[in-house]
């Protein structure tokens, strides 16, 4: 009963949130056809609980209600034969009536608890799982966070099928490394594993010397700053929203953040500027916008690691050129890694690894990549052609 | 742009509102028959739980006082016999009235989400999911109890007053106003009180929907936050947000549970009243027997429920009513976007796109699109390019008519698209938007949404032109595999190249790519490239993209830039005109450098 409510929100949730899908494809009818199954499977749900109730409740008001007749027999034989007065028997009526009113409630109490004990039953399955990822009871901090990453022969599973195979790096401070792949060739994964929102199954990954394990959840993720590839904005002013890793963060640090990520001319364009609220995940604001306010939002957080998942992917060449001479001054002390498909994204970094389903194929710079002729010189071939067919064209 | 945070409240309550009741009444309607009938059984068991004080006061003083007990199993028997017959009619009467109430608000929601998915784009851009689904689920909700019991159970409650009120005078009116006089204290106590109970529940509501707004974005960012180390901060604002909600139950409840032991303390008032008057006053000559005495003082007891039910039908009118301007302001919101009711269906697209002089804005604030005018041949493959936020989604929106144009207006095949029917202009054409969506179930109903009658021949072969095929079939469960809503199992890329199949599946006359490829790495994206240039053949397409490679082949590339169309040509022509598009090409060429 209570699962087919919810499966109705949720549907209502599914629908709404997806609501462009549906009037893209015009599925308008199909939804409401969908719609109508579950709603009417909620009303027989109900119903059906509703007439045990009915059968169960009317039961139970006229068993109660036998009482007054019964004493009333009883009694009456009673007061007749002298064995009872007649004011003892109307108080009798009276504490029969005290009696059959918590009698009735009792149903009612028994349903709650009923109620509650499955509402408990799902609250507790939740908290039994625990948090698989947590502080160990000993935790070890780096003594200063300087954003040494190091991945050695990690390998890793979501559940089914394993993501990375053996997978090192090692990044030392200051450095750029660059991701690169096919789609699902383990990327992000990469990403999570170093941000502990997964574990690795083989292998460790450290940062400055301490396996990330060890380290408190808070300690590590305060250092790691995460542009994620899929934008999510809070509905919340941009300006909050910039300064969300950092709710302290005064104004012009804000206005910094924003203009490095190529956000302040845009945003100073709003006729709220700061001030003005976006929509759930970002509505009302063009796909590079959002992408740009939430580089700005990592780069307020200002990490020791700082991480780009494709995050430029909805931004223009030239901006996205901007923001990376911007993050070029900042780079010095801070580890970046950049996971992107254009080789202008990604050619300057100081290593380049280039990952095929789950494994590093390829590693190097961008020169020593061309050089090997693999993959890489692929990608590059293939993004380059446009540009060798005009050479006469643009220079 | 939106204005509304999640936390921001909403009103709790209005003032009872004749023609919104009306209105809402309608939704009883089809019931007429049901209600009578449940109004008919519930006098019957009026009429029972009120006869059963007579038969106490007839037991008493024709039997036990005088002490013969013949004929006495009679009265016994009816007793009973009034009990079960009451008891039948509480069957039947929850029954129907349970029927009636559940099925009106299945029918009012269901007309409710009907309306919501006619609305337009510019509805939901204004409003979270959230609340939206609060109003389709919990605020429909919240009229339970009004339609299976409020409307008739008023009626039973008036009748039941009038009925009680009568037998009482007319058993001894005396004894009847004595008890009576602390009527006014009650109505006093039921009404004020009452009030103060409702306004501090709805203080608890209130604080419950701030909660469940946070909790719902909370849980939504969950990754964010994590990421941005905000646990903590979230977490204390979570628990104060539900010391809140505790704060302020714990009021209302304090307030509630004085209710019952004001009332049983004036009623006992009541009672003592009626006892004083009977004995003391009137007398033991005066014709007041025990039986009277126990029976006024029976219905005495029975005169409070009622009683208390109206001023509770009262309590939930008002804060149903608030529910109900809620729903109403979603059904009364006008369907901006709709097609003339005698509008022709659209004819199978030949592919021909044109904006005619189109100026357009999201809201008043700011004019997106200024003067556009283009037209598209069919069969031409259109990139769109520029810089972010130049304007490039929106001219795409306006193509699949997902907003209206200010002025001017778009034609495909020379029909202006607000002239022909909607349904059959957008299942022409297939739109990949920039996030992409995935429902949840299976990966072979995500991709067979852009076509509901294909075979799952179909789907492969959709899903195999955008090299989707060989990661699904790599999965333990192939195409049957489980995503979650947003598609947690799936990479970005994957989960657009699933958005991709869905769009070719549906087989478009016009296809409209916004950078549907934007997070596919190059190679595949050029297999894909080639799958299209062959399925596409003869079909009109907009391409929207940042890389070269993409757009390059295009028969026509425009660039947009500050809501206009700067330059529009080939990419050689474009070349050779050296102006914006030659110089993006330049800066690009100089990175690759
Ligand atoms: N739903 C909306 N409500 C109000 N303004 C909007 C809405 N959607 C977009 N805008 C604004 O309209 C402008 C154009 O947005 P549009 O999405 O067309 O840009 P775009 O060219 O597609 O950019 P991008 O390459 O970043 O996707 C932007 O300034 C944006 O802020
Ligand atoms: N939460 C998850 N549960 C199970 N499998 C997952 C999960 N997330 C990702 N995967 C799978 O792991 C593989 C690697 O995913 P990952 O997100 O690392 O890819 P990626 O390289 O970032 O790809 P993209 O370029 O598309 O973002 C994919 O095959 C994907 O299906
Ligand atoms: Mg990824
Ligand atoms: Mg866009």
């Amino acid at each position: 009963m209570r699962e087919q409510n919810a499966v109705l929100s949720t549907k209502t949730q599914e629908n709404i949130s997806g609501m462009r899908v549906v009037k893209a494809f015009a599925r308008e009818d199909y939804e409401k056809e969908a719609f109508r199954k579950e709603n009417r499977e909620v009303l027989r749900l109900n119903l059906k609980v509703s007439y045990v109730w009915s059968d169960f409740v009317p039961v139970l008001d006229f068993l109660g209600s036998l009482c007054t007749p019964a004493l009333m027999s009883l009694g009456a034989y009673m007061v007749v034969n002298g064995q009872l007065t007649l004011g003892v028997l109307v108080s009798f009526t009276n504490y029969v009536w005290m009696i059959t009113g918590p009698m009735r409630n009792l149903g009612g109490v028994v349903n709650m608890l009923a109620m509650a004990s499955t509402s408990a039953e799902k609250l507790f399955r939740y908290i039994d799982l625990g948090t698989s990822i947590k502080d160990k009871p000993v935790t070890r901090v780096p003594e200063k966070f300087r954003g040494h990453v190091v991945f050695d022969h990690v390998t890793f599973s979501y559940g089914d099928g394993v993501v990375l195979k053996d997978v090192s790096l090692d990044a030392r401070p200051g450095q750029t490394i660059a991701l690169m792949g096919a789609t699902g060739s383990g990327k992000t994964s990469i990403i999570n594993l170093m941000a502990r929102f997964y574990e690795c199954q083989k292998g460790t990954v450290s940062i400055d010397g301490v396996d990330v394990k060890d380290m408190p959840l808070q300690a590590l993720r305060d250092r790691i700053g995460i542009v994620m590839q899929e934008t999510f904005l809070f509905s919340e002013t941009i300006g909050n929203n910039i300064a969300f890793g950092r709710p302290d963060l005064p104004q012009e640090n804000i206005e910094a953040a924003a203009q490095a990520a190529q956000a302040g001319d845009f945003v100073a364009d709003l006729p709220q500027g700061y001030e003005t609220i976006v929509g759930e995940r970002g509505l009302g604001l063009s796909g590079g916008q959002k992408q740009r306010v939430a580089i700005a939002r990592a780069l307020a957080y200002d990490p020791t690691i700082l991480v780009l998942d494709d995050a430029t992917s909805a931004v223009d060449m030239e901006t996205e050129h901007e923001i990376q001479q911007h993050l070029q001054k900042q780079m010095k002390d801070r580890t970046t890694f950049i996971i992107a498909h254009r080789i202008s994204s990604v050619q300057k970094a100081d290593e380049i690894l280039v990952l095929e389903h789950g494994c590093v194929a390829e590693r190097g710079t961008h020169a020593q990549l061309l050089e090997r002729k693999g993959l890489y010189y692929n990608m590059y071939l293939d993004q380059y052609r446009d540009f060798a067919a005009m050479e006469g064209q643009v220079s | 742009m939106p204005k509304l945070r999640v936390t921001d409240d909403e009103v709790l309550e209005r003032p009872f509102n004749r023609r919104q009741f009306m209105r809402l009444m309608q939704y009883l309607k089809p019931f007429r028959g049901k209600m009578a009938l449940a109004l008919v059984l519930m006098v019957i068991w009026s009429a029972c739980n009120l006869s059963q004080p007579y038969l106490m006061s007839l037991a008493i003083d024709g039997f036990i006082t005088p002490g013969s007990l013949q004929g006495y199993g009679w009265v016994i028997g009816a007793m009973i016999a009034v009990s079960l017959i009451g008891a039948v009619c509480i069957r039947y009467r929850v029954r129907l009235m349970d029927t009636v109430g559940r099925t009106a608000i299945a029918n009012l929601r269901e007309t409710l989400f009907n309306h919501i998915q006619e609305l337009s784009f510019s509805f939901f851009d204004s409003r979270s999911a959230g609340k939206i689904m609060v109003r389709v689920i919990n605020d429909v909700n919240s009229l339970n109890d009004l339609f299976s019991n409020g409307i008739v159970q008023v009626l039973i409650d008036v009748i039941t007053l009038v009925l009680l009120l009568g037998v009482m005078l007319f058993a001894n009116w005396k004894l009847t106003l004595a008890g009576l006089c602390i009527l006014p204290f009650l109505l006093l106590i039921l009404f004020r009180l009452k009030r103060v109970i409702r306004r501090n529940w709805q203080r608890v509501r209130n604080k419950t929907s701030n909660m469940n707004g946070y909790l719902h974005e909370s849980l939504s960012g969950m990754r964010v936050t994590q990421a941005f180390t905000r646990e903590k901060e979230n977490g204390d604002t979570f628990i104060d947000v539900n010391q809140d909600i505790r704060k302020s139950w714990m009021r209302a409840i304090r307030v509630n549970n004085a209710f019952w032991p004001a009332l049983d303390a004036v009623s006992a008032v009541g009672t003592v009243l009626v006892y004083v008057v009977g004995i003391r006053v009137l007398g033991v000559g005066s014709g007041v027997t025990v039986g009277t005495l126990l029976m006024i003082l029976m219905y005495l007891g029975r005169f409070w429920e009622p009683l208390n039910n109206l001023s509770n039908f009262y309590n939930n009118l008002l804060q149903a009513m608030a529910s109900v301007e809620r729903i109403f302001e979603i059904l009364d919101t006008p369907v901006e976007i709709k097609s003339p009711p005698d509008a022709p269906e659209l004819p199978p697209i030949r592919g021909e796109v044109a904006f005619d002089d189109v100026t357009f804005s999201y809201d008043e604030e700011k004019v997106i699109l200024k003067n556009v005018s283009f037209t598209v041949r069919p069969g031409q493959t259109i990139a769109l390019v520029g810089p972010t936020g130049a304007g490039k989604s929106t001219v795409v929106n306006l193509v699949s008519r997902f907003y209206d144009v200010d002025s001017g207006a778009v034609r495909i095949d020379g029909q202006d698209v607000r002239s022909v029917q909607l349904n059959s202009l957008r299942r022409q054409m297939s739109v990949m938007m920039q996030d992409s969506f995935i429902f949840s179930g299976t990966i072979m109903d995500n991709i067979r949404y852009g076509r509901l009658d294909a075979t799952d021949q179909e789907v492969m072969e959709a899903a195999k032109a955008v090299c989707a095929h060989d990661f699904i079939s790599g999965m333990e469960k192939g195409y049957y595999t489980e995503v979650n809503e947003r598609g947690s199992r799936l990479s970005t890329g994957q989960k657009q190249l699933i958005s991709f199949a869905r769009a070719l599946l549906n087989d478009p006359r016009i296809l409209i790519l916004d950078e549907a490829t934007s997070s596919i790495d190059t190679h595949t994206e050029m297999l894909i490239q080639q799958a299209l240039d062959k399925l596409l053949q003869g079909r009109t397409s907009f391409v929207i993209a940042h890389r070269l490679s993409t757009i390059r082949k295009a028969d026509c590339i425009m660039v947009v830039q500050d809501g206009r169309i700067a330059e529009a040509g080939t990419h050689e022509e474009l070349m050779a005109r050296q102006g914006l598009y030659w110089e993006m090409t330049k800066a690009q060429y100089a990175f690759l450098k």
